[in-house]
């Protein structure tokens, strides 16, 4: 196991290189000069423009610019951010824990929603929680989580003073941003773990275990369940990108630090080594969560097993 | 109405609030600062160090951590605009190169450092030193040569050539003293993290992409002599909660976790003026109106007839009543009113007259053509017209498409975001550009509309010419603001006269708020001052 997890980490390897490159290749080709854009609104000439051009290290050719972002990185080092002149590196761990903590709590909506509309929509199929199962699972894929966001904000916060509009530190502003944003991602569960669920439920190991007596719940959760989890678990996997692209709307529309808004900030700003470092984090954290997918497969299936 | 009487109504209706209030109390012992409020804005401060911020959100905060040495509060008091901050007095030389400050001596900053002399030109230093990489503050610091401290209390400024804009600049943040030894402790990047100033409140945290929260400073004792009171300022707590979507801050408004929000849509302005329980304070600002360039380069509008047929078929106040009914006034000058040399008389220049702009196009020889487009040489009469993306020109740019459609100019819209939009503008693809420019001072002039400006600056009417040039560094050659008026208003009739801006409405700072908040006051900027604000419980 450690070997593949080595093997499957220097494979990456490349992979992080190519999203730098590409994204570095991508910010310079796009028209716009930071240096003018960050004297914009003041009476610069276009000596001071030049000058802090130059302070940037703007002016050097590209490839001298991108040798030293590779340089510095392999020495652990991201850069300065050109905005607030700090490092990017501290910048991203300071916002890192929020964005974390939103994106584990919408996992948790997702998956509690998701596995439990999906085990009962497969158990009692047919039924009307069933049929309200995969209609608020529809409803989920069809409202985009901006709208959402802003309709559970208007009821929850501004009709009903229940919760606050605004996602201050503490579960209750949690509780909005995760929702409009977990609610799409349950739904997806929900589809998949239903529909596997009941492929899992016609096997002969079903009527087996049903005969040897096991309640209903048991063989459900044990035999069938587990089975039909592999490809959600590969699923939730592939939805990080989602989730953090998802959490660029959320965070800016609740007001959220994190690592979506501060990747806006950066953009806008033309704030090169920010969203470069932002990007980075990004690809890695996709990465390594994927690993950590495979990584489960073993202890979900006995079957599967690295060598 | 003017800008001066709009602004002496709204102090009037302030000051005859606190009479029966803050003046009392100011004489007796003050009460202890208290409460707590939270303002919502846009957008992030990238720095806490007002000599290297260029933005407004961290103007928001430093204007009350930072005391300038001088305050320009217009309209505040009969006769007079510029008030002692850090500074008794002060002197100008005739040339405007040499300027002479006379501090107070009971000043302390935050952290305990007696302010003198040396703090000023410490602070300066700061400013001009490369490795702070200052952003607005040098640019308002203009031509610096050095800083000659005399005694404790007496600080020369020197400049390598006259800055006649100076005491305007001086009067706004990005020039306040800031603690030397937080400048040594911290070094030139870290004070952007740790501002010490001298000001009514003091910076207590800062949590990034969040908020930063300032606190009262309880040895704060020398206010402007028209602040309210003296003393400790009467709020205990303010947090400047960074909320980048409007209708979030709309809502948190609403709701009460913030108390005060600025950039609302007009819907929700309009909205609140009429809802209870809300003030709309509509701050007049300074510099440049939102406008329209116009490309005196590009074809067709080279020729200054049709640059003048748009301005005839321009209708600012059917504008104004689409969109921003009671909040904005409609713009016919290239200046704000309230900024120095603001000439009414320019105001009259364009009013809407289709008839004159039918009969100008037909004088350039653009004749009437299929579609009800008039045309040249088989060409149409075809303008390009390129938005800034999310800047708040898009209806704007729509409704001008429909006005000029009537006297036969079609125009084809388009948008790009911002750092790509500044280059497409600098190289000229654009008949009309968008743009507004807040500024303290009439030597705006100089970043907008001189010749060196076309390719890298901010010039994207692509309009030289050499007079408008010399007339500007003429009004900037003597700090005397009766002498600096004539040449900026002669550069302003030139500018006017070639009909290369479009203005379209007068921006003012829009703060909405819950009614609790009382006594707000305004730097000429448009800043909220919150030092004689309360909270009605």
């Amino acid at each position: 196991m450690g070997a593949f997890i080595g093997r499957r980490l220097l494979a990456s390897l490349p992979i992080v290189f190519g999203v730098t490159a590409l994204v570095f290749l991508i910010l310079h080709l796009i028209p716009g000069d930071p240096a003018q854009i960050m004297l914009f609104g003041t009476n610069a000439t276009p000596d001071q423009i030049a000058g802090l051009r130059r302070s940037l290290g703007l002016d050097r050719p590209l490839a001298v610019q991108y040798g030293d972002f590779v340089w510095r990185l392999v020495h652990g080092d991201l850069g300065v951010s050109f905005i607030s002149q700090r490092r990017v590196a501290e910048e991203i761990g300071l916002v890192f824990p929020a964005t974390a903590t939103l994106a584990l709590a919408t996992m948790v909506v997702a998956a509690t929603v998701g596995l439990g509309a999906g085990v009962i929509g497969a158990m009692y199929r047919g039924s009307w929680m069933d049929v309200a199962g995969t209609g608020f699972s529809v409803l989920g894929v069809a409202v985009p989580n901006f709208w959402l966001s802003v309709l559970l904000i208007l009821v929850f916060a501004v009709r009903l003073g229940w919760l606050p509009a605004l996602s201050e530190g503490g579960v209750r502003g949690l509780i909005l941003p995760s929702v409009s944003l977990g609610w799409g991602f349950s739904a997806i569960i929900t589809r998949l773990c239903r529909a596997n669920l009941l492929e899992a439920l016609a096997q002969p190991y079903v009527s087996t275990a049903y005969a040897k007596g096991l309640r209903a719940g048991a063989v459900v959760v044990r035999h069938a369940l587990k089975n039909a989890l592999i490809p959600v678990v590969t699923l939730l996997g592939l939805q990080v990108g989602n989730l953090l692209s998802g959490a660029v709307v959320v965070e800016t529309i609740f007001g959220r630090q994190g690592l979506g808004s501060l990747a806006v900030r950066a953009i806008q700003a033309k704030d090169f080594p920010t969203i470069q470092g932002v990007v980075l984090v990004v690809a890695l954290v996709y990465l390594l969560v994927n690993l950590a997918v495979d990584v489960a497969y073993a202890a979900l299936d006995p079957r599967v097993r690295y060598g | 109405m003017t800008r001066r009487t709009l602004l002496a109504g709204a102090l009037g209706t302030g000051s005859a609030a606190l009479l029966g209030a803050a003046r009392p109390r100011a004489a007796a012992s003050a009460p202890a600062p208290q409460g707590r409020l939270v303002f919502g804005m846009w957008q992030s401060p990238e720095s806490l160090d007002p000599g290297t911020s260029g933005l407004i959100s961290s103007g928001y905060i430093s204007i009350n951590v930072f005391d300038p040495l001088i305050w320009h509060l217009p309209g505040m008091r009969r006769g007079q605009e510029y008030f002692p901050g850090l500074a008794l007095r002060w002197e100008v030389s005739g040339d405007a190169r040499r300027f002479t400050f006379h501090l107070r001596r009971d000043v302390k900053f935050h952290d305990g450092t007696p302010f003198t002399a040396e703090a000023v030109k410490a602070t300066l230093e700061h400013i001009v030193n490369p490795e702070t990489k200052s952003r607005s503050a040098i640019t308002a610091l203009g031509p610096y040569s050095h800083t000659e401290v005399t005694g404790d209390d007496v600080v020369t400024i020197v400049f390598k050539e006259p800055n006649g804009a100076f005491l305007n600049n001086v009067a706004t943040s990005g020039l306040s003293p800031i603690s030397p030894a937080a400048l040594r402790r911290y070094g030139h990047q870290g004070v952007s993290q740790h501002p010490v100033g001298t000001g009514p409140f003091k910076f207590q945290e800062w949590v990034l992409g969040n908020h930063v929260t300032i606190v009262a400073n309880p040895d704060y004792n020398w206010a402007p002599p028209v602040a309210h009171h003296q003393g400790p300022p009467h709020l205990a707590e303010i947090t400047f909660r960074i909320i980048p979507d409007a209708s979030t801050r709309f809502n948190a408004l609403r709701t009460g976790e913030v108390l005060i929000a600025e950039n609302l849509a007009p819907t929700d302005v309009q909205g609140l003026q009429r809802a209870k329980g809300y003030t709309v304070f509509a701050a007049p600002v300074t510099g440049m109106p939102y406008s329209i360039m116009v490309n005196a380069k590009r074809p067709p509008t080279d020729d200054v007839r049709v640059r003048q047929a748009l301005q005839f078929a321009t209708n600012q106040e059917a504008i104004i009543e689409a969109l921003y009914k009671g909040i904005y006034e409609p713009a016919h000058n290239i200046f704000l009113p309230g900024t120095l040399s603001y000439d009414p008389t320019l105001d009259k220049m364009y009013r809407y007259d289709a008839g004159r702009a039918k009969s100008l196009l037909e004088e350039a020889g653009w004749k009437a053509g299929a579609g009800g487009v008039r045309q040249k040489d088989g060409q149409p009469l075809r303008l390009v017209f390129i938005n800034i993306a999310n800047f708040g020109f898009d209806q704007i740019s729509q409704l001008l498409q429909a006005q000029w459609q009537d006297v036969g100019i079609q125009t084809d819209i388009s948008a790009q975001s911002f750092p790509t939009v500044a280059e497409t503008y600098n190289r000229g693809d654009h008949n009309l550009a968008d743009f507004f420019y807040y500024s303290v001072d009439p030597f705006l002039m100089r970043a907008l509309y001189a010749c060196d400006q076309i390719t890298h600056g901010f010039n994207w009417m692509h309009y030289c010419d050499p007079q408008v040039d010399a007339l500007v560094a003429k009004g900037n050659a003597t700090a005397d603001p009766s002498k600096r008026i004539a040449p900026f208003r002669e550069a302003a009739r030139r500018v006017m006269e070639a009909a290369v801006v479009i203005p379209i409405y007068q921006q003012r700072a829009v703060f909405d708020a819950s009614d609790r908040v009382q006594a707000l006051r305004f730097t000429v900027n448009g800043f909220p001052i919150y030092y004689d604000a309360t909270l009605r419980a």
